[in-house]
This record gives C-alpha cells, sequence and structure tokens, in this order.
C-alpha cells in the first residue's frame, strides 16, 4: 500500500471526520514502523 | 501541492451517478431533487495532502457544523444527545494517539506455527522471512512446530526462538499466525497451552484453510472461520 484517500475532518458529518480520525491512526502506525504512505483528502479545488 | 486526476468520461458518469443517489444533495424545501449536473468541475478530483495526523485543534469552526445541527435535532427531539469536539471528539483523538504512541513503541510477542520446520519449503520459508522481518523491527517472533530440522536451526542461530512444545512459551504471545500442519497431521495441533495466556489473541492463516488451522479455545468454535475466504491472511482478530 503507498497511498490512502478519505474525506478530511470538516466538522460537518462528525462520522466522517472520526473515519479520518482512524485512517490517521492507521497512517501514524505505519510510518512509525519506517513505511512511507501518501495520505490524502478529498478537496473540491 | 495537490494531486488532481481528470476523469475520463465513463469515470465522470459513474460519478455522477453515486452522486445522485445521495438524499443530502436534495435540495432544501426546494422544488424538488437537484440532480448533480455535469460541469467542468465535476470532472477532476483533487486531493490533497494530510498531515495533521491526530492534532484537530483550529481544522473546523467552532462550534461545528455537526453541535448546532445536534442541538437543533435534540430540541426536536430526534437526537438524545449532541455529538460535541470537546466532549466526543477530542478525547477519541487524544486516545488514539496515546494508542498510536504506546503501540509504535511496543514490541510484539507474535507466535508463528507450522506443521514442520524441517525443509527450505514454500510456507516454512515464508515463516522465516516473516519472523526475520518482525525481528528487524524490533518485535519478537517465536516459531512453533512439532516436527524441526534443519530449518529449525537455522531459526534459532538467526535468533529467533523455536519451540516443538507450547508449554515452553514462557509469556503469552500478543498475535498468533498460524499456519498449515504437515501431511498426515489431523490438522489439530494444540495451542492449548497457550488458554488463558494469550492477551487479544489474533489468529491468521498463511493458507491451506481453516480446516488447517490449530485448534485454540479463544476461536469461535474452536476453528477460525474459512480463513482464506474471509481475507484472513495478514493477522485479523479471531
Amino acid at each position: 500500500m503507498e497511498v490512502v484517500a478519505g474525506d478530511g475532518v470538516e466538522g460537518y458529518n462528525p462520522g466522517h471526520d472520526v473515519c479520518r480520525l482512524l485512517l490517521n491512526a492507521a497512517v501514524l502506525r505505519l510510518e512509525a514502523e519506517g513505511r512511507t504512505i501518501a495520505n490524502l483528502r478529498l478537496s473540491r479545488s | 501541492m495537490p494531486l488532481r486526476l481528470e476523469l475520463n468520461d465513463s469515470a465522470l458518469q459513474r460519478k455522477l451517478a453515486a452522486a445522485r443517489t445521495y438524499p443530502e444533495l436534495r435540495q432544501r424545501g426546494g422544488d424538488g431533487p437537484r440532480q448533480p449536473r455535469q460541469r467542468p468541475a465535476s470532472r477532476v478530483e483533487c486531493l490533497r495532502p494530510v498531515r495533521y495526523g491526530l492534532d484537530l485543534a483550529g481544522l473546523t469552526a467552532h462550534p461545528p457544523f455537526y453541535e448546532t445541527h445536534g442541538e437543533q435535532r435534540v430540541a426536536m427531539g430526534l437526537y438524545g444527545e449532541v455529538i460535541r469536539f470537546q466532549s466526543h471528539l477530542a478525547p477519541l483523538a487524544a486516545e488514539l494517539k496515546r494508542y498510536v504512541t504506546e503501540e509504535s513503541r511496543r514490541a510484539w510477542r507474535v507466535l508463528l506455527t507450522n506443521g514442520a520446520l524441517v525443509h527450505r519449503a514454500g510456507s516454512e520459508l515464508y515463516l522465516v522471512e516473516v519472523a526475520s522481518r518482525l525481528l528487524a523491527l524490533g518485535h519478537s517472533p517465536i516459531a512453533y512446530s512439532p516436527i524441526l530440522g534443519p530449518l529449525a536451526a537455522e531459526l534459532r542461530a538467526s535468533t529467533v526462538p523455536v519451540v516443538d512444545d507450547l508449554a515452553a512459551v514462557a509469556e503469552p504471545p500478543d498475535l498468533i499466525h498460524g499456519s498449515a500442519p504437515s501431511a498426515g497431521d489431523d490438522g489439530d495441533a494444540p495451542l492449548s497451552g497457550c488458554s488463558g495466556r494469550v492477551r487479544e489473541p489474533r489468529l491468521g492463516s498463511l493458507g491451506g484453510g481453516a480446516a488447517a488451522l490449530p485448534s485454540h479455545p479463544s476461536l469461535r468454535g474452536g476453528r477460525l472461520h474459512d480463513a482464506g475466504a474471509a481475507g484472513f491472511r495478514s493477522g485479523h482478530t479471531a
């Protein structure tokens, strides 16, 4: 796995924000093991 | 630097079709559903790097939309409680931060099992590779097999403990990675020696299917569900 993408924290839907937290936590775990992951969020522009 | 992906016609149509299924895109109090339209901007997917990790301060308006919306819903009797940033999201972020920090520092004890550790065959070499990599990452792999041979000696020489008796595993493993038994094995090599000592046991299969996994009382029905079909190839909670 090299890239993950998801919604960013927006303060709109708390479920979305929780998903982003879990995604970032997973990426941080992998980075701590020496992995490099591109962590991206969907953006309007 | 954002990543911009331009969708082809097929992808754009799939995107618009999916968007039309979202009730949130319907007009509020208007004249019926608002259909997502094909605009030049619809063809571009823009992805930006996320660098805030688990630090949420300053990312959203305060109070965030979901708090004011939740307050309205509670007043209408639709919600029982308002989800709030300070009392719900911020503590979750703090707990995840603590978890990530602790887990990143912790060495895992991983029990790797195989039917035999004699020859340099498929699942045996896979076990060696996994054990070597775990060791390099600072974890503590332990290999178990009822049949030991030259390959077990190689593992021991590389400082990976190898046992043919689970009673010799002094500390309970954090994770059990099970694999297929050797031909003639009845597939029931006992892991019961770890009974009651495995912390948050997880079990994965290197292959061979669920029937090949050794039994353990922590597994539902004594066996993991079909490991291959369920994607249990790299370790999942049983």
